[in-house]
């Protein structure tokens, strides 16, 4: 029994570490699969659960865990190893909000927001190399962060400069360009949705066709690359872009207020000139 | 519709917007370095500036990635 039971399972294995030999193709095509992995019954009342939720729900545990780790000890003098990474991490933010146009203020209102979202972004393309599905893969994933990430916006730019401070900046260099800055918001949340689901399905892809034809090494070093490197780099891209759309707002609002303010300042004076 | 005309399709969608994109960003860098080396003390706007481009140049290749590979897992 034992003989056989271990004649078979070395078989399963060699077929699975056999370079080449299967279809390309079909393999890469029949990963590719956004159905739900199993179905969680309450009452009459089934809910799917899929690939995609599986992993978003692993990388929020992990964010918490690292949190709860982060806050532990903190101090003033004397500080940890991690609470110096951490500090440091809040600066970089804080210098990017700076530099696209708001000041201290306005930067520490934004920065959870905008660096909860690098980190979570972040998280759910690097759980990838523990072969868990990218949730990004699945276009929804993407479209819904970039949605996010718009209305975050557009409530930061309320929240910041008020109603009047936000009309202001949609009716910026003049008020003729409203319909196109309206517009503006309708193509950020796709421009930033395919930017991220493009990256992660073509890493996916490829990483697919290595695994298939060579899968004993090669994957799990490209791995970090396609799935953390590349992650990385389009959570930050995802967290600069949101940044800088709120700085944007900030700055048109400005110039806005600034225009007008010069208007009056011109009218009083051709009212004075006038009386003279 | 024949396969091998798909193939071909997906390829010229990624092979021609990936090899203008390159050039589009060797141009911004190469450009952005020789402002960088005359005015140093200007570097970190001009980087900042220079990676937002990047990104817009890189979006515009991605939309023919995405393209490309609807060609190949749709049709």
């Amino acid at each position: 029994m034992t003989d056989s039971f271990s004649q078979i399972f070395f078989n399963k294995l060699w077929e699975h570490l056999k370079p080449g030999g299967r279809d390309l193709g079909e393999t890469i095509r029949s990963s590719i699969d956004f159905g739900p992995v199993w179905n969680i019954r309450i009452g009459d009342v089934t809910i799917p659960v899929t690939g995609a939720m599986i992993s978003l729900v692993t990388s929020v545990l992990i964010l918490i865990v690292l949190a709860l780790w982060l806050r532990r000890g903190l101090r003033k003098h004397g500080i940890s190893g991690k609470q110096a990474l951490t500090e440091k991490l809040y600066l970089i933010v804080i210098n990017l909000c700076e530099s696209f146009g708001m000041n201290r203020q306005q930067a520490e209102i934004v920065l959870p927001w905008t660096l909860t979202l690098g980190l979570y972004i972040f998280l759910n393309n690097a759980i990838a190399v523990m072969q868990f599905p990218a949730p990004a893969m699945n276009p929804a994933v993407p479209l819904s962060f970039a949605l996010f990430a718009v209305a975050l916006v557009v409530v930061m730019g309320i929240r910041l400069l008020g109603l009047k401070g936000f009309w202001y900046s949609l009716i910026n260099p003049i008020p003729g360009l409203l319909p196109f800055n309206i517009i503006d918001y309708l193509i950020k949340p796709v421009s930033l949705a395919l930017r991220l689901f493009g990256n992660v399905f073509g890493g996916f892809i490829l990483l697919q066709f290595v695994k298939t034809v060579m899968p004993l090494i090669l994957p799990s070093i490209l791995g970090l690359w396609f799935d953390v490197a590349a992650g990385l780099l389009q959570a930050v891209i995802f967290m600069y872009l949101t940044t800088s759309y709120i700085g944007e707002v900030v700055e048109k609002s400005n110039s806005t207020a600034e225009q007008i303010a010069q208007k009056k300042q011109s009218k009083k004076r051709q009212l004075l000139e006038e009386k003279v | 519709m024949d396969k091998s005309l798909i193939a071909l399709a997906a390829a010229l969608a990624i092979g021609v917007v990936g090899s203008i994109a390159a050039l589009a960003i060797s141009k911004l860098a190469s450009k952005a370095f020789e402002s960088m080396a005359k005015q140093p003390e200007v570097a970190p706007r001009v980087q900042t500036s220079l990676t937002i481009g990047i990104v817009f140049i890189e979006t515009v290749a991605i939309y023919a990635l995405v393209v490309s590979l609807l060609l190949i897992f749709v049709f």
